[in-house]
């Protein structure tokens, strides 16, 4: 005797998670692509009316211009999508060449002493900033608010009380000098343009930040934490350690931009970086990272410095009246940031 | 305010100037936007910093970007008087601000010692001081001091 069963198949219902899309459609619901129109939107605008623009050493102009805001702004990103702020990244870079400058000035060591010391002093300005956070839970804003003032005033103190001016002394003619410099910043001849090699660093530093969030544990973890601290927390993702490590990949930017602002004009201002914090952000958020975190890229982050490198550069190249410079570049920022908007609506309603 | 009157005073004398603005408190955007003037402007002949460590700056992108432009500056700092000392920047206009401080100082000290009144009453110039290649040598060592 055979029995035989007969197995009722369900309707069509498939998991909408497993539902196909096609390639075009896959790319709108990119977060970065809002921003990628706009960049193309901008450089043919620009490339239109002035002829210096596309010129190859106009180019590199750009994309220095762009690296110096792109490299901060890979860590900003991805502190974004976990779901935080910090507005302490423009002075933390210029602490961070303050220390390398005057430790080896004060002590006359070699500079690469001065450059390890100011990688661990990022690293912990990033760290005492989670740690701060963590511990006590107030929002990310006014913790780093607070950073922000303390570094604006130990850089200015410190440097005044070690050195006894208000820059840090040339270290042109140190020890190890020419070696950092060849590494933090040299440049590159390519097809007969000198291309600043913290473009290569930048877009090193993109490949490794979008690799971590795409392909990795830890990317998961960033995208939960920002998404929903609670429920991540729920689920068994290290909360705490995900997020300081956020801003400590954040210090390490931010070590990376000082080193280079140190060896590419010797001496380091105390006063500067005020200010840059917001640049580093407006490039994420252009980029397509959302403000409150759980959505973003950082391939995002580095077209939205792009677009301001080009806005920014661009201006000059079309030799426009420096007075409407800010002017200009205000309504650039928020038309990119329009334009990113409106390719981002259409692209979830598509999607649903 | 005193920066805008300084590219007022550079106009008057130059009518061609342009004015480029840069963002005082990122020294590689500095770089950059002046790089990006000077690709654009091929043909400017000078170009001038409004601060010494703005105009050292400057310097750098005008050596990289192979410009001819002739380097100049205001304020004065140790580096920049080394380098009108060493020719690669034409001179700058000191406004001797060490000298406005001592100056200041001593002229309350001498009303109160002896009722002293420096210059009658009227303002009591402290400066612009030009420094060029010629002058500069005399300048460095209390440039080193941050005097001068």
């Amino acid at each position: 005797m055979t029995i035989t069963q007969s197995v009722t198949k369900p309707p069509a219902l498939r998991d909408e998670r497993l539902i196909k899309r096609n390639p075009f459609q896959k790319l709108l619901a990119r977060p970065e692509v809002g921003a990628l129109v706009g960049a193309i939107v901008l450089f043919v605008f620009f490339a239109s009316v002035s002829q210096t623009f596309i010129q190859p050493n106009a180019f590199a102009t750009v994309l220095y211009g762009s690296s110096t805001i792109g490299i901060m702004a890979v860590g900003v990103s991805l502190l974004m999508i976990g779901g935080e702020f910090d507005l302490s990244t423009g002075v933390a870079v210029i602490s961070s060449a303050l220390t390398a400058s005057m430790f080896s000035w004060y002590f006359s060591m070699n500079v690469w002493v001065g450059v390890v010391l100011a990688l661990v002093v990022s690293l912990g300005i990033g760290f005492i900033n989670g740690w701060i956070l963590m511990k006590t839970k107030l929002p990310s804003f006014i913790v780093t608010l607070a950073t922000f003032l303390m570094l604006t005033g130990l850089n200015l103190g410190l440097t005044r009380m070690i050195g006894g001016g208000v820059s840090s002394p040339s270290i042109s003619d140190m020890d190890g000098y020419q070696a950092a410099r060849a590494v933090f910043a040299s440049s590159v001849k390519i097809g007969g343009v000198d291309v600043n090699n913290t473009v290569f660093i930048w877009i090193a530093l993109v490949a490794v930040a979008s690799w971590v969030l795409l392909r990795t544990k830890v990317g998961n973890w960033i995208f939960a934490v920002g998404g929903d601290a609670n429920a991540a927390r729920a689920v068994g993702v290290p909360v705490k350690a995900t997020k300081i490590g956020l801003f400590m990949a954040v210090g390490f930017c931010g070590w990376v931009l000082g080193m280079h602002n140190l060896f590419a004009f010797d001496a380091v201002q105390s006063g500067e970086g005020v200010g840059n914090e917001f640049l580093y952000i407006i490039a994420a958020v252009i980029g397509g990272c959302l403000l409150t975190g759980g959505y973003g890229s950082a391939v995002g982050g580095a077209i939205g410095a792009f677009i301001f490198g080009m806005a920014n550069k661009g201006i000059v190249y079309a030799q426009w009246n420096p007075d409407w410079f800010k002017f200009f570049l205000g309504l650039m920022l928020l038309l990119a940031t329009i334009v990113n908007l409106i390719v981002k609506r259409r692209a979830d309603a598509s999607k649903g | 305010m005193g920066l805008e009157a300084r590219c007022a005073g550079v106009k008057e004398k130059v009518a061609g100037t342009e004015i480029l603005y840069v963002p005082g408190t990122d020294m590689a955007q500095v770089s950059s936007t002046v790089t990006a003037k000077l690709q654009a402007t091929a043909d400017a002949d000078a170009i001038i910093g409004l601060g010494a460590p703005y105009t050292l700056t400057i310097l750098k992108a005008v050596t990289s970007a192979g410009s001819k432009a002739k380097v100049a500056s205001f304020d004065m700092n140790a580096e920049l008087a080394q380098k009108i000392v060493d020719g690669e920047i034409a001179f700058t206009v000191d406004q001797q601000p060490w000298l406005q401080g001592y100056g200041a100082i001593d002229a309350l000290w001498q009303a109160k010692r002896g009722g002293f009144q420096v210059g009658g009453g009227q303002p009591v110039l402290t400066g612009p001081s030009i420094v060029d290649q010629e002058t500069a040598p005399a300048v460095l060592e209390f440039a080193k001091e941050g005097v001068r």
